[in-house]
């Protein structure tokens, strides 16, 4: 694999979320970290890549990104793209993937995209398989491994019911369960070489995007309320003394039990 | 009444399908299996196209001839079940048809002939309604979620189609799991959260379930702590289950989780903390030590 | 390049200055700059622009036992260790290390330990459990392994010592903070002790806490239980499997080394060990959470005269109560202490004492 690409996404680190007047999700002041199943991906990306190959991360958000990207270059990364403006702000699944196919395209050939099968955050999955509809490859999603078998690749990928192990061709978009690959910590080599390596930023214009194609504006879906009220509620009793407790339990396990 | 395309070309989805019955006032669309068909047509779907391919796998090409089917069959709605597949089929047949997606709803209804679409958002107890500003409007949702209801279609249509792989992804191997029922389709479940604590309570856990013939569950947290296996993880980000008692012990009750268990038919909750939201969820609830109830459960002979 | 994680825990601080009070190494050397605040105060300004980060600001980094008392007492929940042990890797990334640092670091990455040695072999094929002896017993403190294994074999526990037993990673990763190099000792430390597949009995509670707290997090997990030799030990005695030793008429402390004290708060082993090996129980003013310092193997590597007296110090704390027995159970605080014994005090291997 001459040229990999990995696209990841910074997403907040505590479960303490908060959401603006328009429910979009606010990232100004949250502590961000990486996706986990990205982190993966990129991992994965270091190990598929030849010696002389390139591992490029491509991220988009807030311009404060930027030493987080490097701490990538540390670890491995040839080189870091942030695509970063307002304008981009609100994205849902589609216009993230129509900015990411920009950048994609302005990068040039690449054999391989690989991605996390879905961010915790948003935990919607989808932009893995808008970016590969919208870049024309085939698309394999939940893979857990992943190896090289001449310019195909072999792929385990788990199903509900089992593993299918699944021969693709390259160029081709993977994306991948969290935990899969645990990614590499930065070595003091790398970091030295980070030193020397600056993160690439672009805007929505760089990619020759319209204001109308992107963000907010250029979203598809759009969430029209937002309630803390959960289906399901039962508000059955509560117990606070053990025995009486465990009596009841007993009796409703035993109704479903043969 | 708005026309309901419902996509399940791996096997029905028949709680889905009763839905979009019930949403479209009976006027669905739906692709199965030839072996499928019947079930189809016994749910309540009237137009039903079956596909009899034995390697989907090149789901790249596959989506493009969903869009060219959807595009002509023209439904305005389409919903699949959010497996593996089809959340990966979806939003290539979405970026292809140009369609806004809305990807694991817990919720659908109309409002005239719009979709609203409710799934939990950003991990606290947050529920979004969502709707599509497109004019094809998709949405995926999570098997389990809702309940079958048979309705017995007379009229309805069969119509066989074919589509041939491009080979640009081919399966070589497919191993089935063997350890015993998924989890999604047991019927008693015991599930822990952090409030377990450690690894060794979950072998607790794990023991009161093989005594009950149980599954064992875990929320998130519990597997990120690393007390749990990932395939034990119930939730968003894990499997959906609906057993009939869903037994969580330690678990708070973040949205997430509930999400992926809301569908019990009976939820027992054990928690230390009186104001854990799970014991909203949950139709008995004991506010006690875990420890304390599991092990005189597991100590009781004729459980 | 720090962490926004770690500056945000040095820009926390509010100056309230009461981890002045309990710094170990700032008690010996009476430096302002060895103080967490002051650590946290330095980086925040390299942070913003206003200091360059130079040989001195690593020198200070490194005069800190990472001992976790600042942690365990800040008012604001900040953890110093967090952004030294960051600031560690910078210092080594420009080249900014001590010499004395850098020596032992090349020990580590060329050997696997702090001394540049080959570990001593400890023959045992056993299979109930793997010991894992860590490298500061096997080298510098070996009775106390042996007198574990003993104490092992006397309550018929069949033990395993790894012939080569690979690093852990907590030597370089206090040296140099965690980084690939030391994620790499993980993994093949790990792999080493699952490829086992025995529960593993731990004797130096600071190998326990990175294989416990970091192995899981760098994706190298070990699958058995892994326990604390003291935990392990204390089980044993509960469960009847050792005897317990007459009266000694011996008024002891048990010296709560930091990693027991602070990360796994186990607290009760170590004295019921010491009960059982027939010591009159004494507690000194600083036991348990807030037990001090009594300086670590790294920090003995490339500060042995500020440790010396910081050992000092803590059997200062001893005679204080009127003790004459240090009841130690980490090979680590053996070490240290065992420098200079004052005269009419022992210093005992808890271990030994059941054998």
């Amino acid at each position: 694999m001459k040229h990999i690409l990995v696209c990841i996404k910074a997403v907040p680190a505590a479960a303490s979320v908060q959401v603006d007047g328009q429910y979009r999700l606010k990232r100004d002041g949250v502590n961000l970290q990486w996706n986990i199943a990205d982190e993966s991906a990129l991992e994965a990306a270091f190990r598929l890549k030849d010696k002389d190959g390139t591992v490029t991360v491509l991220t988009m958000g807030p311009p404060k990104l930027e030493a987080p990207l490097k701490d990538l270059l540390a670890r491995g990364a040839d080189r870091g793209v942030l695509v970063t403006d307002r304008l981009l702000a609100g994205a849902d699944t589609r216009a993230t993937a129509a900015t990411l196919k920009a950048a994609a395209e302005k990068l040039g050939p690449v054999d391989l995209i690989l991605c996390g099968r879905r961010a915790i955050d948003g935990e919607t999955g989808q932009v893995p398989g808008e970016l590969a509809a919208a870049l024309g490859i085939p698309c394999v999603s939940n893979v857990e491994r992943i190896q090289r078998e001449g310019d195909s690749l072999l792929l385990s990928r788990r199903l509900e019911d089992g593993i299918q192990l699944l021969q693709t061709r390259t160029p081709a978009l993977v994306s991948v369960c969290e935990y899969s690959y645990p990614l590499r910590l930065a070595g003091i080599l790398g970091m030295r070489r980070a030193r020397t390596m600056q993160v690439t930023l672009w805007s929505g214009a760089d990619l020759g995007m319209a204001p109308e194609e992107c963000g907010l504006k250029g979203s598809l879906t759009k969430v029209i309320a937002m309630e803390s009220k959960f289906p399901g509620l039962r508000k059955g009793p509560k117990e606070t003394r053990a025995e009486q407790g465990i009596a009841v339990v007993r009796e409703m396990l035993r109704e479903v039990r043969p | 009444m708005t026309e309901i395309l419902v996509l399940c070309p791996f096997g029905l989805d028949p709680g889905l399908l009763s839905k979009a019955v019930e949403l479209s006032g009976g006027d669905v669309r739906i692709l199965v299996p030839g072996q499928d068909a019947r079930a189809a047509a016994a749910f309540g779907a009237g137009k039903i196209h079956t596909l009899d391919q034995t390697d989907l796998s090149d789901e790249a090409a596959f989506a493009v001839w969903l869009s060219e089917k959807t595009a002509r069959w023209g439904s305005r709605i389409i919903l699949a079940p959010a497996t593996v597949r089809m959340r990966n089929l979806m939003p290539m047949v979405a970026w292809l048809r140009g369609a806004g997606l809305t990807a694991d709803c817990t919720a659908l209804r109309m409002e005239e002939d719009r979709l609203i679409q409710t799934r939990p958002a950003f991990g606290n107890s947050l529920m979004a309604d969502i709707r599509s500003l497109s004019e094809i409007q998709m949405a995926t949702v999570r098997p389990g979620t809702f309940r079958a209801v048979e309705r017995p279609n007379p009229q309805a249509v069969i119509q066989a189609e074919s589509w041939t792989p491009g080979g640009a992804v081919i399966q070589r191997a497919f191993t089935e799991f063997t350890q015993g029922k998924p989890l999604s389709q047991a019927d008693i479940i015991v599930a822990g959260g952090m409030g377990v604590g450690s690894r060794e309570g979950f072998r607790k856990l794990e023991l009161l379930a093989a005594k009950l013939g149980a599954g064992l569950g875990a929320s998130r947290t519990a597997v990120d702590a690393g007390f749990a296996p990932y395939r034990c993880q119930v939730g968003m980000t894990g499997v959906t289950v609906c057993p009939r008692v869903y037994l969580a012990v330690g678990i708070s009750g973040a949205v997430q989780h509930l999400a992926g268990m809301s569908g019990s038919e009976k939820v027992i909750a054990i928690n230390s903390d009186p104001k854990a939201p799970i014991f909203d969820y949950a139709d008995y609830g004991i506010v006690g030590d875990w420890e304390e109830i599991v092990d005189s459960l597991l100590k009781e002979e004729d459980l | 390049m720090i962490s926004q994680n770690a500056l945000h825990h040095a820009e926390k601080c509010r100056f309230c200055w009461m981890c002045r009070h309990l710094c170990p190494v700032q008690h010996q050397t009476g430096k302002e700059i060895n103080t967490p605040r002051a650590k946290g105060l330095l980086l925040s300004m390299v942070n913003k622009g206003e200091q360059s980060f130079d040989k001195d600001m690593a020198q200070a980094m490194y005069e800190c036992l990472l001992c976790d008392a600042c942690t365990n007492d800040c008012a604001t929940g900040y953890q110093p260790p967090l952004f030294i042990r960051e600031a560690r890797t910078e210092a080594v990334v420009n080249e900014l290390a001590p010499e004395a640092v850098m020596t032992l670091i090349d020990n580590v990455l060329s050997t696997g330990n702090l001394y540049g040695v080959e570990k001593p072999s400890f023959g045992q094929d056993g299979t109930d459990v793997l010991v894992y002896i860590g490298e500061v017993a096997a080298v510098k403190v070996p009775e106390m392994a042996k007198n574990l294994l003993a104490v092992l074999k006397k309550a018929g526990v069949s033990a395993k010592v790894l012939d080569k037993e690979p690093a852990s990673g907590v030597m370089l990763g206090d040296l140099m903070g965690y980084t690939e190099e030391v994620r790499q000792q993980a993994v093949a430390c790990a792999e080493a002790i699952n490829a086992a597949g025995l529960p593993v009995v731990v004797l130096d509670s600071y190998d326990a806490e990175i294989m416990k707290q970091k192995y899981p997090e760098w994706g190298c997990e070990i699958k058995t239980d892994v326990v604390t030799a003291t935990a392990y030990v204390a089980g044993l005695l509960e469960q009847g499997k050792l005897e317990a030793k007459a009266a000694r008429g011996v008024k002891g402390a048990c010296h709560d080394d930091d990693r027991l004290a602070r990360t796994f708060h186990e607290f009760a082993p170590i004295r019921a060990m010491a009960k059982a090996a027939g010591y009159e129980a004494c507690e000194m003013f600083n036991h348990e959470k807030l037990a001090r310092s009594c300086g670590t193997a790294v920090a003995y590597g490339y500060m042995p005269q500020i440790v010396e007296k910081i050992a000092a110090s803590r059997w200062e704390d001893l005679e204080r109560v009127d003790c004459a027995a240090m009841l130690v159970a980490n090979p680590q605080a053996y070490l240290c202490l065992s420098g200079k014994i004052p005269e009419g005090c022992a210093l005992v291997d808890l271990f030994g004492a059941l054998v």
